[in-house]
């Protein structure tokens, strides 16, 4: 297996740093040595047995982000600060604009460039900025060392400590037919609340682009932070998101993942819980129709005692489309008294698309309260009955169902946040594929 | 025990009967079965190592037909070709010094028809291992494997006119060379796996069993395995064969004396259930803490067959078996029942692997697993439905105990499903002894001892009450032992 | 007899089998049920458990585990065989479920909305929906948090009884099918149920009710009172045949005894 050319990477390496404060041009070098080190991940290793990494890496150095961000989405044309308390937008890994509520902008809550940040804010960043290291047992991160070398941008948020946010900041992203490599940063200082709405849309139905894409979230003491990802790319699309987040002392994390597009996405989240007291929540929903690839991989490590998770991770494949879940769950010695549950619940909605379900458990003490359920099924044909005797017809009453399977999960979007819009999609796709 | 009065008192004379049993039956695995024969008293011993003049040497001295000896040296190209699997218990496994094993042992020339042939020094060691005794009550046929070869054999003549076949895979190799060779290696080809393909180089011993259209064996089939020699391999043979509607319950147990350094057990277990038949393998394997028990184990189930495996795993340091049903005819149904008990150096990593080919087969796995003493139990299991295989029905059912702190259970299930009629549940729970059900069962008399062990037996239970009687009582016995001293 | 209004459920020696999941079938349940339901009355179906009731209703409203044999099953008319479980309820039957399904993640208002405007064949606006909502909830005694719960999902029995009241009384079935729509109700509940089904009681509409017990037939007075033992309908007469059933048992009426 062999890695694409390095010197080409090398120099977009620099080129990139220039501009970059030294501490930073530095974090991009080591991580492109490890990366030039590392190699690819093997295909033997069980986290790539469904998809070929070679497939992920980049036949180019990142193309120069495009500069126009075209039509805003609809929720943010009406220019007031009504639904978000900031607004952002990015294209090809790079912020374009940011705005915050003047009205709360005392707050002192920031949405801005994550590299102007680390010259400007070097304090908030420095010591946040790549200090998620993989605790995950190298597994599947190898990426994140090309994408630190090479990110040409991203979004810094921070929410000062005791801050609450009423309106979530949002930002949308959109990428085009080249190759982007983005780092973001999101941190949640103690006791705040806040929500994090982020969705990524391909700039052209027909853009085949590849992005690879860090986010760092680090929830404070007692913070409560919720981030939204909302993945609507088109069907070329490659997407390689890593998210790292880190949780302590009695903080909760929240996440909701919708992935709705992209013809091949790898997909790490890793969460560790710190310290004691601390929670993550997270939801999922693929929908993969078409000749989709979606796989997904989550690591919760709870890495302090008292801590606890719930995961519960739904798909449904229609089409040629193929899903894996991979979720892995792991409470060390040092864990005691933690609690984690994982479910996993796949719809097969055609006889052609497929599902595979590989929930882990890795418990090194005893004093823990611990499950994961799997189920794979088709629609529910009582379930389903039920519904045609009350008058729906076949199509309608399978579009309930499955909306019905996904709808804890789009509960949790923010009203008025791309809830309606993901329904829309999946309903779109619903009406096509049955 | 009724909940409102605690134990009465001929309950707790038998509770109290039952330990100081379990006290006698040994207290340590040294004195029961950790006993090693004098080894010059062996007929013959291979060299250390591995190599084609070894697997030459085998096939000769065996005098196997030119068929079996080309599928050896082949399998040896197959073994050194491959690469020590990745996964698993990567760090133990890289330990294995294969250079370092003697693969054929014979403990003596001729195989005993009678208890009273068998040479005495052989006897003494059944006679510990308790195995003539058993066959006075009630075995079908007793095929115990000494070292590599057979020494003692028997099978009641109501199973040879019924035509069932129940010998040593050597004999069968001679004497039903057609049928084995129709079938020898089609279940599991040498190049399944690196350690099926090193069976297959070096294979000795191990049982055949043919069961004829529509005989229904009515008591259990029963073998005994044990490693003497240190630093010894052991690569038993099993292929049983069970014809239309037919059924056969085989069972297996194994133990091994402790020595100082490591011995390998690598069998290769092939089972074909024809149309209609049904084919139960139970086995309890209570390897010394020093085996390394890397086995394949799989089978073949036609239309409307039935396949169970009853598997229990005690003994061992690393043991890597995933007891697999390929359930390629309609209505074939897989029964996959599992306890691993890991304590103090031990990795049990064990599990399942089940392939529905066909439509409307059906599969029920359940594993039990408990840890102690900083020992490692690992469920690892794939479900595989292929395209077509409408109507299949998986259900698995992991649940792992945890006694203490310092020990650990991983679950990794694999489910790939292909098909849309399915329905695939998996579930899987770890907890430990709650101290709810632990103050209950003390306030009514029990000791903390006394009252996990209750808790683990009953944790066990719905894999116990699949043995026969006294394997039941035996397995209660050897956890007992491995439960001693474990509360402070 | 008028011939110009077909009888709104019309049975002639109905046979009935069940289908496995892999598409055999098997013996039949139902073998040979007559019966004729006018519109302006309400029929009440006795039997013991297993005697096929279930399994009328669950085929009246075509669900796929059941197949026709012989015979035929007509509604206004026309043979229901073939016709889909939807359209069924689009010309006008209901099917009250002795269990019904719980659909998580779907709320009932949105279910209830869709199922209307299925059944109507257009939209009903909001300002129309939901006061007509309003006073069947009140009607039922249901509060209207009820609304915004996932269908049936963690209803106790009481509560989805109400459930598939409040959805029949918006749907106005010309025929209402209720299967055991009695069990497991207490008193008030099952006053509730009653009165529902009396509300809908009109010279248009038939209802059918399917049940073990005669405890319901004390506050829905049917016209016509049929006995099905192992399939077959044994005995039609009026209502003071339930109240004999009731104080006699089944055992009387079965083939064969005095």
């Amino acid at each position: 297996m062999s890695v694409s050319p390095l010197s080409p990477l090398v120099s977009a390496s620099l080129a990139r740093a220039s501009g970059d404060p030294d501490w930073l041009a530095a974090a991009r070098a080591a991580g492109l040595e490890r990366y030039a080190k590392g190699g690819l991940p093997s295909r033997a290793e069980h986290l790539w047995r469904y998809t070929d990494p070679v497939r992920l890496v980049p036949g180019s150095a990142p193309s120069d982000p495009e500069t126009r961000f075209g039509d805003l989405p609809p929720d943010f044309a009406d220019g007031t600060f009504e639904r978000a308390s900031a607004y952002a937008i990015a294209r090809d890994g790079v912020l374009l604009r940011a705005a915050v509520d003047p009205l709360i902008a005392h707050l002192g809550f920031l949405v801005e460039d994550l590299r102007a940040a680390a010259a400007s804010r070097r304090a908030l960043v420095e010591p946040r900025l790549f200090a998620l290291r993989d605790t995950c047992d190298g597994a599947g991160g190898r990426f994140d060392d090309l994408a630190a070398a090479l990110f040409t941008g991203g979004t810094f948020v921070h929410v000062p400590r005791g801050v609450t946010l009423d309106r979530p900041v949002r930002i949308a992203h959109r990428v085009g037919g080249g190759f982007a490599a983005s780092r973001s940063l999101v941190v949640a200082e103690a006791q705040c609340t806040a929500t994090v709405v982020i969705d990524l849309s391909s700039a052209a139905e027909t853009d085949a682009g590849t992005l690879h894409e860090t986010i760092e979230i680090h929830v404070g003491r007692g913070a409560e932070l919720r981030v939204v990802f909302v993945q609507r790319l088109g069907d070329r699309a490659t997407h390689a998101p890593v998210v790292r987040s880190r949780v302590e002392r009695d903080g909760v994390l929240d996440t909701v993942t919708v992935a709705l597009g992209g013809g091949l996405v790898k997909s790490l989240q890793t969460v560790e819980l710190a310290e004691p007291g601390a929670r993550a929540n997270a939801l999922g929903i693929v929908f993969a129709d078409g000749r989709r690839h979606l796989d997904h991989h989550t690591f919760l490590d709870h890495a302090a005692p008292s801590t606890s998770s719930d995961l519960d991770y739904r798909a449904a494949v229609a089409g040629r489309s193929r899903s894996s879940f991979t979720g892995r769950l792991r409470i060390p010695a040092a864990g005691a008294r933690s609690s984690a549950h994982q479910s996993n619940r796949n719809l097969v909605l055609a006889d052609t698309a497929r599902a595979d379900a590989i929930p882990e458990l890795e418990i090194l003490t005893n004093d823990v309260s611990c499950s994961h359920a799997v189920a794979t099924s088709p629609i529910d044909e009582e379930q389903l009955h039920f519904a045609m005797t009350r008058g729906l017809s076949p199509a309608d009453a399978r579009k309930l169902i499955v909306l019905g399977f996904f709808e804890p999960a789009l509960e949790k979007i923010p009203p008025g946040m791309l809830a309606d819009g993901v329904r829309e999609v999946l309903e779109r796709k619903l009406g096509a594929a049955s | 025990m009724t909940p409102d009065n605690g134990p009465t008192p001929a309950e707790t004379a038998a509770a109290e009967r039952t330990a100081s049993e379990a006290r006698d039956i040994g207290g340590d695995y040294d004195r029961k079965y950790g006993f090693h024969d004098d080894e010059s008293a062996y007929d013959f011993k291979s060299k250390k190592g591995l190599d084609h003049a070894i697997v030459e040497m085998i096939s000769r001295y065996k005098k196997e037909p030119e068929w079996m000896r080309e599928r050896r040296h082949a399998a040896l190209d197959v073994f050194l070709a491959k690469p020590m699997p990745r996964w698993g218990n990567s760090k133990l496994l890289d330990d294995i010094d294969f250079a370092n094993i003697h693969y054929y042992v014979r403990a003596s020339e001729r195989q005993g028809k009678t208890w009273e042939e068998v040479p005495e020094q052989v006897k003494k060691t059944f006679d510990r291992l308790g195995i003539p005794e058993a066959e006075r009550k009630f075995l079908a046929g007793v095929t115990a494997q000494y070292e590599s070869e057979v020494v003692y054999h028997s099978i009641r003549e109501d199973l040879d006119k019924l035509g069932v076949v129940f010998t040593d895979m050597d004999t069968g190799l001679r004497e039903h060379e057609e049928i084995v060779r129709r079938h020898w290696g089609t279940v599991i080809p040498s190049e399944d796996n690196k350690f099926s393909a090193l069976n297959t180089a070096v294979w000795s011993g191990g049982s055949f069993v043919y069961v004829p259209k529509g005989v229904k064996v009515e008591i259990p089939l029963q073998a005994y395995f044990r490693i003497n020699t240190e630093n010894m391999g052991q690569f038993e043979r099993t292929l049983i064969i069970a014809d239309e509607g037919s059924q056969v319950h085989y069972i297996e147990g194994c133990t091994a004396p402790t020595y100082s350094s490591d011995s390998l057990h690598s069998a290769v277990v092939e089972l074909i259930a024809m149309p209609g038949s049904k084919i139960r393998y139970t086995t309890i394997q209570n390897w010394s803490k020093n085996v390394y028990n890397l086995v394949t184990k799989r089978a073949v189930a036609h239309a409307g067959a039935r396949v169970e495996w009853i598997d229990g795993n005690l003994g061992s340091k690393l043991t890597m078996k995933y007891p697999a049903v390929y359930l390629v005819g309609e209505r074939a149904h897989a029964e996959i029942l599992s306890v691993a008990f890991s304590g103090k150096d031990q990795h049990q990593d064990a599990g399942s692997k089940v392939v529905h080919v066909a439509p409307n087969t059906t599969s029920v796995v359940t594993s039990k697993s408990i840890s102690k003493d900083g020992g490692r139990g690992t469920y690892r299991g794939l479900v595989k439905v292929h395209k077509g295989a409408k109507g299949a029905k998986v259900n698995v059912k992991c649940d792992a105990l945890i006694l203490d702190a310092a020990s650990r259970s991983d679950t990794y299930p694999t489910m790939e499903v292909d098909e849309k009629k399915v329905a695939v549940e998996h579930e899987a729970t770890v907890s430990k002894v709650g101290d709810e059900q632990l103050f209950f069962l003390m306030s009514r008399g029990l000791t903390e001892e006394e009252a996990t062990l209750l808790i683990v037996n009953g944790f066990i239970e719905p894999f116990t009450k699949e043995l026969p009687m006294e394997y039941a009582v035996e397995l209660n016995r050897l956890i007992q032992l491995e439960m001693e001293g474990s509360v402070g | 007899m008028s011939t110009s209004h077909p009888p709104l459920l019309e049975l002639s020696d109905l046979r009935v089998a069940p289908v496995a999941d892999d598409g055999s079938v098997g013996k039949e349940i139902l073998k040979g049920i007559s019966l004729t339901l006018r519109a302006g009355t309400v029929h009440a179906l006795m039997g013991r458990n297993g005697s096929g009731k279930s399994t009328l209703s669950a085929v009246l409203m075509g669900h796929p585990k059941f197949r026709v044999t012989g015979g035929s099953m007509k509604y206004l008319g026309e043979d229901l065989t073939g016709i889909p479980v939807h359209e069924r309820a689009r010309k006008g039957l209901f099917l009250c479920f002795q269990y019904p399904m719980a659909l998580p993640g779907v709320g009932v208002a949105q279910f209830l909305r869709q199922s209307v405007k299925g059944v109507r064949g257009a939209d009903v606006p909001s300002k129309e929906f939901r006061p007509l909502v309003k006073k069947h909830l009140e009607a039922l005694g249901i509060p209207q948090t009820f609304m915004t719960r996932y269908v049936n999902d963690g209803f106790s029995g009481g509560e989805k009884k109400r459930m598939e009241m409040l959805h029949m009384l918006l749907l106005e079935p010309r025929l209402a099918i209720l299967d055991e729509v009695d069990s497991g109700l207490d008193v008030d509940a099952l006053k509730v149920v009653a009165e529902s089904i009396n509300r809908l009681r009109s010279p248009e509409r038939g209802q059918l009710l399917v049940t073990h017990y005669q405890r319901i037939l004390d506050y829905v007075v049917p016209d016509e009172v049929h006995v099905l033992l192992d399939g077959e309908i044994v005995r039609s007469g009026a209502a003071d045949l339930a109240r004999e059933v009731e104080s006699r048992g089944y055992e009387w009426l079965a083939k064969g005894a005095a």
